[in-house]
């Protein structure tokens, strides 16, 4: 099926990837162990998806697909909430560093307000 | 100007290409000025346009006014400058909430024992700050905030109005306390209110924070009827109605997981 065919090829492309990422030294090994048994699993999911029977008979779920479905989904909530958190981390950070910044100039430029303007 | 004194010409004119805001005269003969300890901060983005009669209206009673100027990309910095006031510059753009902050942060360490928050728009009235600053210097709260809905609100469309309802209901309902408007930027802190009063807040749902804070830190807080007026130009360059969904997610998610 040309299906199974696409998604393999896409998995090994992002198999690459994630290897090259950590030959760049942007991810580590850990990370890379992740990604490839994810890339990995999503492919014999694909290339044998009568596996999945096994994991939707144990989750109590009709078919396996839909179980791979509803997990995915819940996967992708976590890291979104993940990923807002962080955001919300570095943006605050990053405020405190512009506001240090803007103190520190305002430190260092003569002000005007030890003397009010004359009018 | 002699000490002691109000200029009874400081009416800010906020006169600019196609912007005209001019505040009518200050109606009472004898404004008193704020002590010398007492400083504005005045939050400004991208208002090259009025920021400089803002300044001017702010001077006729206040000796020390601090505009945060938050990254704007036109003359904002120059224009609060040529006024006269102490400008601190972001160098890229944080949101109101954040460069109020960080104006409360420098006046504090400039020895401030009053701190206002005034919008940099030209919507509030140099001429209620007195009756703002009053309670809060005198030591009977610890903050004093404007309510357009106890004064006066010029112009105000209908759509706000319902909104500033909303928000009123919903800081009853989230923080229990009762106001009769929110998110006005014309308010007074103590140094201690100032000192212990967290903003992390970034963007527009501040306000929101800042009254939950009120009630936290039990702080003693009084409302003050103040004059808004909603002109073309404040319109335009203020707040959508629609970003209030904003402002209430930001908030409750801050508020769940602080």
């Amino acid at each position: 099926m040309i299906i199974k065919l696409l998604f393999v090829t896409f998995f090994l492309f992002a198999l690459s990837r994630a290897v090259l990422r950590f030959r760049d030294g942007n991810i580590n090994g850990r990370e890379l162990v992740f990604l490839c048994l994810l890339w990995i699993g999503a492919s014999v999911v694909v290339l044998w998806p009568q596996l999945t029977m096994h994991l939707a008979r144990v989750l109590g779920v009709g078919r396996g697909s839909d179980a791979i479905v509803y997990i995915t989904v819940a996967a992708l909530c976590y890291f979104i909430f993940r990923i807002y958190i962080r955001i919300r981390h570095i943006e605050q950070q990053l405020t405190g560093l512009v506001r240090k910044l803007a103190l520190r100039e305002a430190e260092q430029t003569p002000s005007r307000e030890e003397s009010p303007p004359s009018r | 100007m002699p000490v002691g004194e109000c200029r009874q010409d400081g009416n800010p004119r906020l006169t600019g290409p196609g912007v005209n805001l001019q505040w009518p005269p200050m109606a009472s003969t004898a404004v008193q000025p704020l002590a010398a300890d007492t400083f504005i901060v005045v939050p400004a983005y991208n208002e090259a346009r009025v920021i400089r009669g803002v300044v001017a209206g702010l001077f006729a009673c206040a000796p020390r006014v601090v505009v945060v100027d938050d990254g704007s990309r036109d003359a904002t910095a120059a224009e609060a400058r040529a006024a006269g006031a102490t400008v601190i510059q972001h160098l890229i753009n944080r949101g109101q909430g954040a460069a109020l902050r960080t104006g409360m942060d420098y006046a504090l360490a400039h020895g401030a024992q009053v701190i206002v928050t005034f919008d940099s728009d030209g919507q509030h009235d140099p001429a209620d700050l007195p009756a703002l600053v009053g309670p809060v210097a005198g030591g009977e709260c610890d903050v004093t905030l404007g309510s357009r809905f106890l004064g006066e609100a010029v112009n105000m469309p209908w759509i706000r109005r319902l909104v500033l309802r909303g928000g009123i209901w919903f800081t009853r309902v989230v923080s229990g306390i009762k106001v009769t408007d929110t998110h006005n930027g014309l308010r007074a802190f103590s140094r201690r209110a100032a000192e212990v009063i967290e903003v992390h807040q970034d963007q527009m749902a501040h306000a929101s924070e800042i009254l939950d804070e009120l009630a936290r830190r039990g702080l003693r807080f009084r409302e003050v009827a103040v004059k808004v007026r909603y002109s073309d130009y404040s319109l335009q360059k203020g707040q959508r109605s629609t970003g209030s969904v904003k402002i209430v997610l930001d908030f409750l998610f801050h508020k769940l997981w602080r």
